[in-house]
């Protein structure tokens, strides 16, 4: 039986590190994690490799491992993470760039599929905006904060790059994510007990539960999809809803002074202010929803969780967050057992 | 005082249930309670206004004592005369009746002539009934139950909206002002409703008038109160309304939405009866001189959405609306100072502030006109622009000449 190499790229990082684990199960794959810093808790049967993603022998790597499919999730805040902090330059480096080079890596080295997560806020929020919108709306979501701009561009490119190379790449654009992990910025704002909102303003939002967004991410990369699909929880909710689902309740304020303190800096490059308000307030204003009849049409994805059953999964992780200690722990990394599986695994093929 | 005779007698009766629980064991025990009850009702009318019993002379004092007696007496025969299967009921009202003998003393006249006249208009309906008031207060308690409820799981975020912002709950708290003004107000009449189907897909064309847009309300109104299937209408908003706050998330919790062809398709698509307005700001901003003449509408938009999507058109013309707000002049600087599209000078705003917001009570008509059937032309009918501009000009003129129809029927506009 011939092993499948599957490629991901930010192994070491909150999507990589689950797609990880989840893709390390089928004894069918080959799981090669590919990070700038080693990983926090290394997976048993997951191959790491610590190297900057925009690194000229990727092309070999790719072609000597016969990868087949990649799952590209390098995308930083520049903010923290294993390499530390990183000015907006370099930022832009490895989100842009690193997305660049692995796509056409991929190409050269004949890779079939490659997968890449990205944010329906690409869309932008604006007033005229359609309730639903497809794939095919323009992407009006430029002028927001550096990240999306980030986002902007990778699909920009790949845009691009479709019109001229035959590879199947799979771009899912996701909304606010939700679940029990409590790490995404929409919870790190819906968790607060008086997120702030816009006063005389509730628009319908969206949301995925983390579990769908892995699930659609290697659903992509197994039914080798080929194009952007909007993934999200069915059921639209106002905001307000939202908010007093996970249990807060919405702090109003009236919107002029909200953007004046937008525009005065006051909310943006703050790292306090970016955790109360981590989007553009317009995303607070406007509606902003994708339409999903793509993902169960041509991607034909079954989303798992509704969005209900998303808020409340968060909602118990946030009241169960202070008794966190009595929680059962994960075991902890056994190296000697895995490398008695990885040894017994060899002896076999 | 208009309701007082109402509460003695509600008084008076809850104490003979209470006797009728307990007679006659306990009979002294509840007179005491009732006489009580009595002393405190002497103040609370006494407050309210100066009664001249107490300290009457001799004769007069007599004479209405006498009254009273025959009023008491002829209310005892009543009673006595009714169906011997009212036992109970007979030994409240005299037990009723025997409280009021004994604390004739401690009431003013007026307070007893009422209770008896109460107590007399209620003999033979279900006043006295126990049942009857254990059935309000269930009623009560239930409606409190579920207020209290409601507001508990509003707060808990614990409710659902449709896929474009219905909230069923809150469009239920809106239903009384809109049934008061579509029968009370504007005494809606509406007709042709057979031809919106009771299911599926159809587009409601409507006229637009009236300042403020009531007429997507009532059309509304119409279809969910007097239509058989009860239909939800989804109106199609000016986008101007979802840049404003409060307006924009209201509008879309009564399930309207924004105008715009991807949003019409998606609800047709759905399902939905869509109504639109295809004058827009020149239909609803109308000068009053220009009632009744149709604007231009759009650029054919709703019925390339209809045709693309098979649904059906429905001419709906609306009479009365135009006149709930007598447009007189648009003062434009003032809108373009304060970014409205229109700012409307009519005999009552803005002279008279917010109360200038008041329509007149015209009387309306709503006809629902013979439904246009689009699904022969297909999907790609929609890209026909000689089609769509042929569709356009008839929808347009149906409603034009339905709108004269009923025009020359028409004397005066409140009637």
């Amino acid at each position: 039986m011939e092993r499948r190499t599957v490629l991901i790229t930010g192994a070491a990082g909150r999507w990589g590190r689950r797609l990880a684990r989840q893709l390390a199960k089928f004894p069918i794959v080959r799981v090669i994690g590919l990070d700038i810093s080693p990983p926090e808790r290394p997976i048993d049967g997951v191959d790491y490799i610590q190297a900057d993603l925009r690194n000229p022998l990727l092309v070999e790597l790719l072609r000597t491992e016969k990868v087949e499919g990649i799952l590209h999730m390098v995308f930083t805040s520049g903010l923290s993470g294993g390499h530390g902090a990183l000015s907006p330059e370099d930022a832009f480096q490895t989100n842009v760039m690193g997305a660049m080079e692995v796509l056409a890596a991929a190409n050269a080295a004949e890779v079939k599929q490659v997968v890449i997560k990205s944010t329906t806020m690409v869309y932008g929020a604006h007033v005229d905006n359609p309730l639903y919108l497809h794939e095919n709306a323009p992407l009006r979501g430029t002028d927001g904060k550096p990240l999306l701009r980030h986002r902007y561009e990778i699909e920009r490119f790949i845009a691009d790059f479709r019109r001229n190379h035959a590879m199947n790449i799979a771009v899912l654009r996701f909304p606010g994510i939700v679940g029990a992990s409590g790490a995404s910025s929409t919870m790190r704002y819906l968790g607060q007990p008086t997120p702030p909102t816009l006063l005389g303003f509730d628009p319908l939002m969206q949301i995925v539960h983390e579990a769908d967004v892995i699930g659609s991410l290697l659903h992509a990369l197994v039914a080798e999809a080929n194009g952007v699909f909007n993934v999200a929880a069915d059921g639209v909710m106002p905001l307000s809803q939202m908010i007093r689902r996970v249990g807060g309740q919405p702090l109003p304020i009236f919107h002029p002074f909200a953007y004046a303190a937008e525009r005065f800096s006051l909310v943006r490059n703050n790292r306090l202010a970016n955790k109360i308000m981590p989007f553009e307030l317009d995303y607070l204003r406007f509606p902003w929803i994708a339409d999903t009849t793509a993902m169960r049409g041509e991607l034909n994805y079954e989303p798992r969780h509704t969005a209900e059953e998303a808020l409340d999964a968060f909602r118990s992780s946030l009241r169960l967050q202070s008794y966190r200690d009595l929680l059962p722990k994960r075991k902890a990394y056994d190296g000697i057992q895995a490398f008695l599986n990885r040894r017994r695994q060899e002896d076999e093929a | 005082m208009s309701d007082q005779p109402k509460k003695r007698g509600r008084r008076a009766a809850s104490a003979a249930d209470e006797n009728e629980q307990q007679i006659p064991i306990v009979e002294a025990k509840a007179a005491e309670a009732t006489s009580e009850a009595t002393v405190a009702d002497e103040h609370e009318v006494a407050a309210e206004a100066p009664i001249e019993v107490i300290n009457l002379e001799g004769d007069v004092r007599r004479n209405s004592q006498t009254r009273i007696d025959s009023l008491l007496s002829a209310l005892e025969s009543e009673i006595r005369a009714l169906p011997p299967s009212e036992d109970e009921r007979e030994s409240a009202i005299a037990e009723v009746i025997h409280l009021i003998r004994e604390s004739l003393t401690r009431w003013p006249k007026k307070v007893i002539e009422m209770a008896v006249n109460t107590l007399k208009a209620n003999i033979n309906s279900d006043y006295l009934d126990a049942d009857f008031w254990k059935g309000i207060g269930l009623v009560l308690r239930y409606q409190l139950d579920a207020n209290a409820d409601m507001v508990k799981r509003r707060w808990r975020g614990d409710y659902a909206v449709d896929e474009f912002g219905l909230d069923y709950e809150l469009l239920d708290l809106a239903k009384p002002l809109l049934l008061f003004m579509y029968k009370k107000y504007w005494r809606v009449e509406a007709i042709g409703l057979e031809n919106v189907p009771d299911s599926g897909r159809a587009l409601l064309v409507c006229n637009h008038s009236g300042v403020l847009p009531w007429d997507g309300a009532m059309v509304g109104a119409a279809l969910n109160f007097e239509h058989e299937a009860g239909r939800v209408l989804r109106n199609l908003h000016l986008s101007w309304f979802s840049s404003l706050p409060f307006i924009s998330p209201l509008l879309s919790r009564l399930g309207q939405v924004q105008a715009l062809p991807a949003n019409a398709e998606a609800l047709l698509e759905r399902d939905e009866l869509v109504g639109v307005f295809p004058e827009g700001l020149k239909g609803v901003g109308k000068l009053y001189k220009d009632r009744y003449r149709l604007a231009r509408f759009g650029r054919g938009g709703f019925v390339k959405v209809a045709v693309k999507t098979g649904a059906p058109i429905i001419p709906v013309s609306i009479i009365g609306g135009e006149e709930i707000h007598p447009h007189l002049h648009n003062a434009k600087g003032f809108a373009k100072l304060l970014g409205f599209p229109y700012f409307p000078i009519t005999p009552t705003f803005p002279w008279f502030g917010p109360l200038g917001l008041i329509p007149l009570p015209t009387k309306w008509t709503i006809v629902f006109g013979e439904p246009i059937d689009t699904e022969q032309y297909g999907a790609k009918g929609a890209e026909d622009p000689l089609l769509i501009s042929q569709l356009t000009e008839q929808v347009r003129t149906t409603i034009q000449n339905t709108l004269l129809d009923k025009l020359k029927d028409r004397s005066n506009i409140f009637m």
